[in-house]
This record gives structure tokens, C-alpha cells and sequence, in this order.
């Protein structure tokens, strides 16, 4: 009688988690419709985003970026509105290259999407155009909850070297597929960073997360929290991703 | 009396010759091995401070307080990309004040940093940048560089004398050489003007004359440079001020209660908060003044001169260098100036330190050989003793004293120490003499690290012998305690009835 139960038990766990498990081409999908509900397709976009940075050696500082994206073409020009010392810096994404602008110098420079931005625990390739779909595949997948919201928690696995993290956590809602949180990963398995939206605002058929919070893993106490604000589709003129606009910007 | 101990041990050193040569052998050759090693060390770690003090950190090294390493080569503040070195407070206070001495030879101020080289398209490297005043820097530190190609900084110029490591580097990525005149594109990052490009000229190429692996990756530039990369200006901003909202994410973030739990969380459980969305209508107008006024921007990109990482200080000869850092110390606290003075070791940083570190453990080495020494020397004793009980035993019935009985084992030991001390000691000092006149070519960056060098000419060292001698002088006076003990409880009545 004891066996029957628990063979009955077993059957009933078996059959409930397959009714509600997802599968890993699921997941894949899943982050595909992240990256398009993330991406201003067909339509330019800006806005301007507060970032203020928490570090236990050097205090609090707070900068503001001017951001353009053109996702259709993999451009973005960020221009450092503040502080007076960095106003004017850039980067500007063209042509697959990333340059990073200098207006004492008037120089312009090659920097990876990897770096930090402006010396911030934000990345460089947190501001770009989403590519999930493509940058990742999903290795595991399970449901859970964060907060009051019902998730889908992924373990993801770079496809590529040029991805700035090699392995990545994140967890993502299930009615609307935005990501609430990840996890990023070096390649030996060492927790860098967490990065935290739990913030999104809804342009046309897009959605924007318009607070981010990134919490470096490695110094207790250094993170770095995002606002953005004065959001616009609007189309933009071609000459604002170019390198001559950043330096007649600054002239 | 004496001379009757000393015939008999030598007899019985005789008599029992392979124990004696098997004794002698292994301290022979451990003081063999303590002579030639602590000459290594010793050559090695008196190259490495004259090469440190004449070079590069002099006889005191000042920093800010606030700096945990004083080390020149930044290792332990290079953590943090970012992270600023910081600078001497009252550093203008400090220099005059050593003027006043009539101890000191030189002083060369000196800024720390690092930056990333770009040379044309493709030419790309690293360089570690010491900035320097060149007029007081050639004063402290005479004919230590070798210029390659071209020219030191000459007074007034700005650019950047490449090290042939930074040209190697730039060769390998873009096969092109790096020539004098040609100009690089330094990248460095601070905390105060984040991300900061500078364009340079090369004015010469140089190795240093005391090669390292340590010193290949530096570069001399000039100060205005340097100081636009670390971001050490003459003004800097007020304090940034922050919203409410911006105020209520600092500190440590509870998920839950972001994420918004089943109660209303930090944004009440709304994960879409369309009210913040403004759509910038007439942005488009603004495309060309997005920035506003830059005029407060040209203030800040003002370099502050007075700013220094490090001041380094050359001494009199006949100055006691621990002396004038306490005295120089104790200055800087009756003027309450957050700087302190530290000697040459700490501003040489780890790989002079680590040197000192290997020789430490050498000598820890050389207490656990000691040891094993004893133990050995010992044991052979003991059984030498066991088998001469009848013979001891005898020698008490006929009435030799305890104290004749333990001055005769004493000696034994003491003979085999010493001379074979000797012949170690006479065998150490020929080899080291022999690679002393070929030099020791370090087979990897690890050992030219540690050596100093490339190539190590050891030289023997008098206090190396000593040391060995009296160590293994007082290894054999320990080796033969116990023995003299088991001899000593030897009763003569029994020994002779055993025999």
C-alpha cells in the first residue's frame, strides 16, 4: 500500500512539473520577445538619464547623460551633460565601433562595449541595443518569484567572446517578459555585479526600464543607480550619430 | 688533562670513521649550501637596494598619509583602475622645508599613473607613466636610463620617452616601431574626470640601466599630461545634490521590498510608472546646444601644480636614514600634514619586498635543515655512545669525572663540526666564487624578479661564513647534549659486568 503511494506521488510530481515546466526553446523565444519589446525598432528614441554613483573610497557623484539610440542600426551618442568636469564626453557607436569622445583633447578613441561607462558600474553595452536572442542560449530555465511578481528564472551562456559577461542569471516576468533582475558572471563562475530595473515605463509599443540599479559584486557598498527621464521616439536627425556633431557639440 | 680528552676523542673519531665521515658529509654539505645561498641572497638583496636607492624610490619616500603603499610602482593602489592615488597635502610646505636640510642631496617629486597606448590604427600597448619634472628627475637619478632613440624630457616640454617594452608592445599589434616625433594617444580613467585622451609626442625611446620586468612597463611623461589623466586639478566641483527619490535608492536595496512584496513596496508594487514619461517634444530645436554653457567645463580642465604623488628624497651619506624618516615624521605631525615618510623598501613595493620574503624563507629553510642536523647527529651519537658503554663505564671506574666524560663526547662533536664546517665553508665559498666569475643567468622572469636582474654575479659573503661556522658550531654543542646525558647515567659497576 506504502509503494503505491509513493509511486502515485512520484507519477503526480512527474506529470505537474511537466504541465508547468517551460521548455528551453520556450526560454529562447522568451528572450528573443525580450530583446523586441526592449528595442526601438523602426523608430529613434532619446531620453536623459541621472546617474548617480555610490563608492565607499570616493563618496557619491552624480552625472547626467544625453542619450540618442537608433537601435535599427546599432547607433547610440550618450554626451555627458554633468558634471561640468566630463561635460561634453561621448560615446558614440557607428559602424560596429565604439569611440569614446574627449573634448579637452578633441580626440576621439576605440573602447569596448565590455568597459565600464564613464567609470560607473554600468556597462557600455547596458545602453546599446538589446541582443539577448542572440548573445545568449538558455541552459536552465525554472519559475519563481521575485517580489510580487511571477518570474521565469534563466541561466544563460554566452554564444560569443565579445559578450560582457560569459555567464548570466536573470529573471524575467512571465506576463510581460521584461527583466526585473541579472545576475552577470565572469567565465570562472564569480558573481560581478547584479543589476536591478524595477522600474519600466511603456513608449508606443516598447518598453523602457527608466530605473536601473547596478550593484558591483566585488567592492561591498559600490553600486550605481539610474533614472531616465525626457524620453522621446521622435526621429533624430542622421548627423547626431556622427562624430562630427559630437564635435561641433562641444565647440 | 685537555690534551688526554682530545687524544681520546680523536681517537674514537677515528675509530668509528664511517660515522664520523657520514656526520661530517652532511655538515659539510649543509654549510655548503648555507654559504653559497646566503651569498645569493645577500648579493642579491644589496644589488636590489642600491639599484632601488640610487634609481628610483632614494633613501625616503613621501606620501600622503591617507596612502596605505608607498609603493612607486603603484602595486596595491592599481586595484582599482579608477582609483586615485592621493596626492601630498601641503606638498609646496614639505619642499621648502627639505630645502632648509642640509642632509639632503636631492629631491625629485614625481606623479604616478597608467594609461593605454594607441600608436596610428593599429599599434596598441600599456604603459605604467611615471610623471616627472625632467630637470630635478636627472638630478636625483643620474645616468640610470639609457636613451634608445631620440631624447629625455627636455624643461618645459611636454610628450613622453617610451619604454622599449611600450615599443615592442606597439610593434607586436601593428608591426610598425614607434619613432621620435611620431604621436600616441594615451587613454587613462579617473574618478574626477572619468575618462580622459591625451595626444603626445614621442620624444625618445630608453631602457633603464638595472633591467627588471618590474620597471620595462614604465614611461617618463611630462607633468601637465599626466596630471590631465589622473585628474588632478586645481578646482574641483561641489557636491552633487540628489532628490528625494534619488536619496531613497542609496545604501544597501531590500529586493523584496523593491520588487514590491505582497504589501507595497518601494514603488508601490508598479512596475510601469507612465507618469515619469515626458515626451521632449522640442528637443529637436536644441540638437546643436545640448550642452549650454561649457565655460565652467575650461575651469575644471585646469591642472593644479602643486600636486604630487610622491617625493623622494636622496641623503648625506653620513645621515642615518631611520633617524631622519622619525625626525621628518614627527615634523609632519607637530605641522598637522597628512603626509608621512617611509624608507626605501616601501616605496620599492613588492618585488623588492618579496626578495626580502625569499630570503626570510631561506633562512627558515636552513632552521629545519639545522634541525634535521641535530637529529641525525644525534642519533649517530647516541648509538656511538651505546656502543662504547663498557668502554665509558671503565673509564668512570678508574675515576674519570662526569665533567671528563662530557668534555670528551663535547669534542668529538665539536671536531666533526668544525672541521667539516670548514671544509663546507672552503667548498661554499669556491663555488660561489666560480659562479661569481661566469654570473647566474636567472632561467625565468620569476628569478629575475627575485635576483635583481638577468644575470646575478654572487659575491661571497664574510657574514654568510661566520654565521655558518658558529651555526654549525652550535649544532654539534646541541647535537651532543643528549648523548652526553645517556653517558653520563652510565653506571661503571654495571657497564664493566655487561662487558
Amino acid at each position: 500500500m506504502k509503494k503505491a503511494i509513493t509511486i502515485f506521488l512520484v507519477l503526480l510530481i512527474v506529470s505537474l512539473s511537466t504541465v508547468s515546466a517551460i521548455s528551453l526553446d520556450d526560454a529562447n523565444t522568451i528572450l528573443d520577445t525580450v530583446d523586441t519589446s526592449r528595442n526601438f525598432t523602426g523608430t529613434d528614441f532619446s531620453a536623459v538619464m541621472t546617474m548617480i554613483s555610490e563608492d565607499p573610497d570616493t563618496g557619491i557623484e552624480k552625472k547626467k547623460v544625453q542619450q540618442f539610440r537608433r537601435d535599427d542600426s546599432d547607433m547610440f551618442l550618450m554626451l555627458f551633460i554633468e558634471p561640468a568636469a566630463e561635460k561634453g564626453q561621448g560615446y558614440l557607436m557607428i559602424d560596429e565601433n565604439l569611440w569614446f569622445y574627449d573634448p579637452q583633447s578633441r580626440k576621439f578613441n576605440h573602447t569596448s562595449m565590455k568597459e565600464s561607462f564613464g567609470g560607473t558600474d554600468a556597462k557600455n553595452s547596458d545602453f546599446g541595443a538589446s541582443s539577448l536572442g542572440d548573445d545568449y542560449k538558455v541552459l536552465t530555465v525554472e519559475e519563481g518569484k521575485l517580489g510580487r511578481f511571477d518570474v521565469y528564472i534563466m541561466d544563460l551562456e554566452g554564444t560569443n567572446s565579445e559578450v560582457t559577461y560569459p555567464t548570466v542569471k536573470i529573471w524575467i516576468t512571465k506576463d510581460t517578459n521584461l527583466m526585473l533582475k541579472s545576475e552577470d558572471y565572469s567565465a570562472t563562475g564569480r558573481l560581478m555585479r547584479t543589476s536591478l530595473f524595477p522600474s519600466y515605463a511603456k513608449v508606443g509599443d516598447k518598453f523602457l526600464a527608466t530605473k536601473m540599479i547596478f550593484n558591483d559584486e566585488l567592492i561591498d557598498g559600490k553600486k550605481t543607480q539610474i533614472t531616465i527621464t525626457d524620453i522621446s521616439s521622435k526621429d533624430l536627425p542622421d548627423s547626431i550619430f556622427t562624430k562630427s556633431y559630437v564635435e561641433r557639440v562641444n565647440r | 688533562m685537555n690534551g688526554l680528552i682530545f687524544k681520546i676523542a680523536y681517537r674514537n673519531l677515528k675509530e668509528h670513521k664511517t660515522k664520523t665521515l657520514i656526520i661530517g658529509t652532511l655538515m659539510a654539505l649543509a654549510i655548503m649550501i648555507l654559504v653559497v645561498g646566503n651569498s645569493f641572497m645577500e648579493t642579491a638583496a644589496s644589488g636590489i637596494e642600491k639599484t632601488y636607492i640610487q634609481n628610483f624610490t632614494g633613501d625616503v619616500v613621501i606620501t600622503s598619509s591617507e596612502m596605505e603603499n608607498a609603493s612607486l610602482f603603484m602595486d596595491g593602489s592599481m586595484n582599482n583602475r579608477d582609483e586615485l592615488i592621493p596626492v601630498i597635502p601641503s606638498s609646496v610646505e614639505i619642499q621648502d622645508y627639505l630645502n632648509s636640510l642640509n642632509t639632503i642631496t636631492a629631491i625629485n617629486p614625481q606623479i604616478g599613473g597608467a594609461a593605454l597606448l594607441k600608436h596610428k590604427e593599429d599599434g596598441t600597448g600599456f604603459a605604467m607613466l611615471f610623471g616627472v619634472d625632467p630637470e630635478m628627475y636627472e638630478e636625483t637619478f643620474q645616468n640610470n636610463i639609457n636613451i634608445t632613440y631620440g631624447t629625455f624630457l627636455n624643461p618645459g616640454e611636454e610628450g613622453i620617452v617610451l619604454s622599449e617594452a611600450a615599443v615592442r608592445m606597439i610593434k607586436d599589434t601593428s608591426g610598425e616601431i614607434v619613432k621620435p616625433g611620431d604621436s600616441v594617444l594615451l587613454t587613462g580613467m579617473n574618478s574626477v574626470t572619468g575618462t580622459k585622451i591625451r595626444e603626445v609626442t614621442v620624444r625618445g625611446t630608453f631602457e633603464f640601466v638595472n633591467e627588471s620586468p618590474q620597471l620595462e612597463m614604465i614611461s617618463f611623461i611630462d607633468l601637465n599630461n599626466i596630471r590631465i589623466i589622473n585628474g588632478m586639478l586645481a578646482y574641483t566641483e561641489v557636491a552633487a545634490n540628489l532628490s528625494d527619490s534619488e536619496q531613497s535608492l542609496l545604501g544597501e536595496l531590500d529586493e523584496d521590498s523593491l520588487f514590491g512584496s505582497d504589501d507595497a513596496g518601494l514603488f508601490g508594487g508598479d512596475l510601469f510608472s507612465e507618469d515619469i514619461v515626458v515626451l521632449a517634444d522640442d528637443l529637436e530645436s536644441d540638437y546643436f546646444d545640448i550642452l549650454g554653457d561649457t565655460s565652467e567645463r575650461d575651469k575644471y580642465s585646469q591642472t593644479d601644480p602643486d600636486a604630487w604623488h610622491y617625493m623622494v628624497v636622496k641623503l648625506d651619506d653620513s645621515v642615518n636614514e631611520k633617524r631622519f624618516i622619525k625626525n621628518l615624521n614627527n615634523w609632519f605631525l607637530e605641522n598637522s600634514i597628512d603626509a608621512k615618510a617611509s624608507g626605501w623598501l616601501a616605496g620599492a613595493g613588492t618585488i623588492a619586498k618579496m626578495s626580502n620574503t625569499l630570503s626570510i624563507v631561506f633562512n627558515f629553510l636552513v632552521l629545519i635543515v639545522a634541525i634535521v642536523a641535530v637529529i641525525i647527529i644525534m642519533n649517530t651519537l647516541v648509538i656511538s655512545v651505546n656502543e662504547r658503554i663498557g668502554e665509558i663505564g671503565t673509564m668512570r671506574a678508574i675515576g674519570a669525572e662526569k665533567s671528563f666524560v662530557r668534555s670528551m663526547i663535547t669534542l668529538e662533536t665539536l671536531m666533526i663540526s668544525v672541521i667539516f664546517g670548514i671544509i663546507g665553508a672552503v667548498l661554499g665559498m669556491i663555488i660561489t666564487a666560480l659562479i661569481g666569475s661566469i654570473g647566474y643567468e636567472a632561467p625565468n622572469t620569476f628569478l629575475q624578479v627575485i635576483l635583481g636582474g638577468p644575470v646575478l654575479y654572487p659575491v661571497i659573503s664574510v657574514q654568510a661564513v661566520v654565521i655558518s661556522l658558529v651555526t654549525v658550531a652550535l649544532v654539534g654543542v646541541v647535537a651532543s647534549l643528549y648523548p652526553v646525558s645517556i653517558a653520563l647515567k652510565i653506571s661503571p659497576v654495571k657497564a664493566m659486568g655487561e662487558n
